[in-house]
C-alpha cells in the first residue's frame, strides 16, 4: 500500500471536521473522494498533505508514518497536493512558474551550491534537464501553446491546468488534487478528465477531492464517500454512487 | 540659487540611498516573514559602532571594519531570529512588540559599553569633489554608489535569476512554497538575517559620514518605514525610490522652507502619493 490512511481524526475545539477515517491508496490507481461541503474533504486533504496535524491517527507513506512532518518534508517525500485555486503570479509567464515550481529538481542537483546560480545562472546541463521535463509536462497538461503566455491571460481552467503542471513537475509518487473541476464548463472538464488520465498511464497515482459526482464517476477506480467527517461508504466509484447513504447525503432522504 | 538646489538635491539622493537601503530591509523581511521590523535601526546602530569600534579602536583598515561589523549585525541578527523573530511569523503585532523591545535592549547595552559620548571616526576619506561649483565630499559619494550597487544587485538578484525570482514567489504565498517542497522557515531566516546584514552595512557607512550616538537608529527606521510605504511594500527597486524621493524632498523643503520642520517635508509628500496610489508608487512591483 502507497499511503495507508489508520482512524484520522481532527477536531477543531468542539468541531469533529474528521472522524476514524480509514483508506489506502494503491500505487498507480485513482481514488476519488466526494461528499457534499462540510464533509470533511479538504481537511483530509490538508492533514495528508500536513498543513494540519491529525488529532490521533496515522498517516502511513510508504511504511512509514508521516503524520508528524511538516509541509515541506511530506512534499519531499513525493506526495504533492495541488490549490483548489491556483495560486499563480499574473506577471510571470507559464514557463516561469513551472522553473520556480521545480526547486526539488535543482536542490537535489546542486544542493547549497545552487547559491552559485545568483551569479553564474543554472548550469547548462541541468537547464536542458529541467526545460525537457517542463516541455513534457507542458505537453501533458495541454499547455504548450500558452508557454509563453502571461499567467494573467490564462483561462480560469488554463491556471488549474498550470496548477496541475506545477505540482506534476515536483515528480510526485501521489499527486493529491484539491477540487481540480470546480469552476470549469463543461469543455474544460472534458479537457481535465483527459490529462488526468494521461497522468495515470505515465504511472502518477491520483487522489482527487470533488464534489462533482459526475466527473468522479468516470475518472475513478475507487471512491471513498464523507459526510459529516466520516466515511459512509468505500468500493468501486460505481457501487459508491449507487449507495443509499451517499444518494441520501447529497439529495437528502426524501430522494434516497 | 540653482547650485544651492542642485547641491541639496544630490545630497538628498545620498541620505536617500540610506533610508533606501534600511528600507529594503524593511520592505523584504515584511514580504517574507509579515512582520515590521523596526529593529533594524538599532542594528544599523549596531553596525555603526561595530565599524567605529573595528577601525578606531582595533585599527582595522575601514572596508575591512565594515565587513566585519556587517557579519557581526549577521550573527546578531541570526540570534535574535532564532530566539525572537521566528515565533513571531505572519504576527505583526507580535512582531512590533519583540522589534520594539530589542530597541531598548540594544541602545542600553551600547550606552552601558560606549557611554552616549558622540563618536567620531577619523577621516575615511577625505577631500571633495568640484562639480561645476557644487561641493560634494568624496566619502558621501562613494557611500551612495555602495548602496546603489548593494539595493540594484539585490534587485537584480531577485528578478532575473532562477532562484531569487523563486525566492520572491515562495515569499508572496508560503503555503504553496511548502508544498511544492520549498523550507520556507529557512527562507525566512535568510531574510531575516539578510535583511539585518543590510542595515550593518548601512550604518558601517553612516559612521564615516556622521558622529555616532546610540539613538541614531530611531530616525533612519521611521524614515525607511515611510521610504517603503510610500514605494509600495515589496517593491525592491521602490525601496530606493523611496527612500531617494524621500531624502530629496527634504533636503529641498529645507531650502525653501524652515529646516527645522525637514522631518514633515517627506510626510507631506508621502501624504500626497497616498492619496493618488493608495498601493505606493510601485505597488506589487519587485
Amino acid at each position: 500500500m502507497l499511503l495507508d490512511i489508520q482512524n484520522l481524526t481532527k477536531r477543531f475545539g468542539g468541531l469533529t471536521a474528521v472522524s476514524n477515517v480509514s483508506f489506502g491508496v494503491e500505487r498507480g490507481e485513482i481514488v476519488g473522494i466526494f461528499g457534499p461541503n462540510g464533509s470533511g474533504k479538504t481537511t483530509t486533504l490538508s492533514l495528508i498533505a500536513g498543513i494540519l496535524k491529525p488529532t490521533s491517527g496515522a498517516i502511513v507513506w510508504k511504511d512509514r508514518d508521516i503524520s508528524t512532518l511538516t509541509p515541506f518534508e511530506v512534499a519531499q517525500q513525493g506526495l504533492v497536493k495541488t490549490f483548489q485555486n491556483p495560486q499563480l503570479f499574473p506577471e510571470l509567464t507559464v514557463a516561469q512558474h513551472m522553473r520556480i515550481a521545480c526547486h526539488l529538481h535543482v536542490k537535489r542537483a546542486l544542493g547549497i551550491g545552487r547559491l552559485r546560480t545568483l551569479f553564474s545562472g543554472m548550469p547548462a546541463e541541468l537547464d536542458r534537464t529541467l526545460e525537457h521535463k517542463i516541455g513534457q509536462m507542458l505537453e501533458l497538461c495541454r499547455l504548450s501553446s500558452q508557454r509563453n503566455d502571461e499567467a494573467g491571460a490564462l483561462s480560469y481552467g488554463g491556471e488549474k491546468m498550470l496548477g496541475v503542471a506545477m505540482g506534476m513537475v515536483c515528480d510526485p509518487e501521489l499527486l493529491l488534487l484539491d477540487e481540480p473541476a470546480s469552476g470549469l464548463g463543461h469543455d474544460e472538464i472534458t479537457n481535465l478528465d483527459a490529462v488526468l488520465r494521461d497522468l495515470k498511464s505515465h504511472g502518477v497515482t491520483l487522489c482527487i477531492i470533488d464534489h462533482k459526482v459526475g466527473f468522479l464517476g468516470r475518472l475513478a477506480d475507487r471512491s471513498i464517500a464523507l459526510h459529516h467527517g466520516a466515511v459512509i461508504a468505500t468500493g468501486k466509484t460505481e457501487d459508491v454512487l449507487a449507495n443509499e447513504a451517499v444518494v441520501a447525503a447529497y439529495l437528502g432522504k426524501k430522494h434516497a | 540659487m540653482t547650485q544651492l538646489v542642485i547641491g541639496q538635491m544630490l545630497n538628498g539622493v545620498i541620505v536617500g540611498s540610506l533610508y533606501g537601503i534600511i528600507a529594503l530591509g524593511v520592505t523584504l523581511t515584511f514580504g517574507l516573514t509579515g512582520i515590521v521590523n523596526f529593529a533594524l535601526g538599532a542594528f544599523m546602530m549596531f553596525g555603526a559602532y561595530a565599524t567605529w569600534y573595528l577601525y578606531d579602536v582595533v585599527g582595522l583598515p575601514y572596508p575591512a571594519a565594515v565587513l566585519g561589523a556587517v557579519i557581526f549585525v549577521s550573527i546578531v541578527g541570526y540570534i535574535s531570529d532564532r530566539a525572537l523573530f521566528q515565533f513571531t511569523r505572519g504576527n505583526l503585532v507580535n512582531g512590533l512588540l519583540v522589534s520594539i523591545g530589542m530597541i531598548s535592549v540594544f541602545e542600553a547595552l551600547v550606552l552601558a559599553a560606549f557611554t552616549t559620548t558622540p563618536k567620531d571616526l577619523t577621516y575615511v576619506l577625505p577631500g571633495a569633489l568640484h562639480v561645476a561649483g557644487i561641493v560634494l565630499p568624496k566619502i558621501k559619494v562613494a557611500v551612495c554608489v555602495v548602496f546603489l550597487a548593494v539595493i540594484f544587485g539585490t534587485y537584480l538578484a531577485l528578478t532575473r535569476t532562477w532562484l531569487g525570482r523563486a525566492a520572491f514567489a515562495y515569499a508572496q504565498n508560503p503555503e504553496a512554497a511548502a508544498l511544492m517542497g520549498v523550507r520556507t522557515g529557512r527562507l525566512q531566516t535568510i531574510v531575516v538575517v539578510y535583511s539585518t546584514a543590510l542595515a550593518g552595512l548601512g550604518g558601517g557607512l553612516y559612521a564615516s559620514m556622521y558622529s555616532i550616538e546610540p539613538t541614531i537608529g530611531s530616525a533612519y527606521i521611521l524614515k525607511a518605514v515611510e521610504a517603503a510605504i510610500l514605494a509600495g511594500v515589496g517593491s525592491v527597486i521602490g525601496a530606493l525610490g523611496g527612500g531617494i524621493i524621500l531624502g530629496v524632498s527634504e533636503n529641498l523643503g529645507s531650502v525653501f522652507f524652515p529646516s527645522a520642520f525637514r522631518d514633515a517635508y517627506g510626510l507631506v509628500f508621502l501624504i500626497a502619493i497616498l492619496l493618488v496610489r493608495p498601493g505606493g508608487l510601485f505597488g506589487d512591483r519587485p
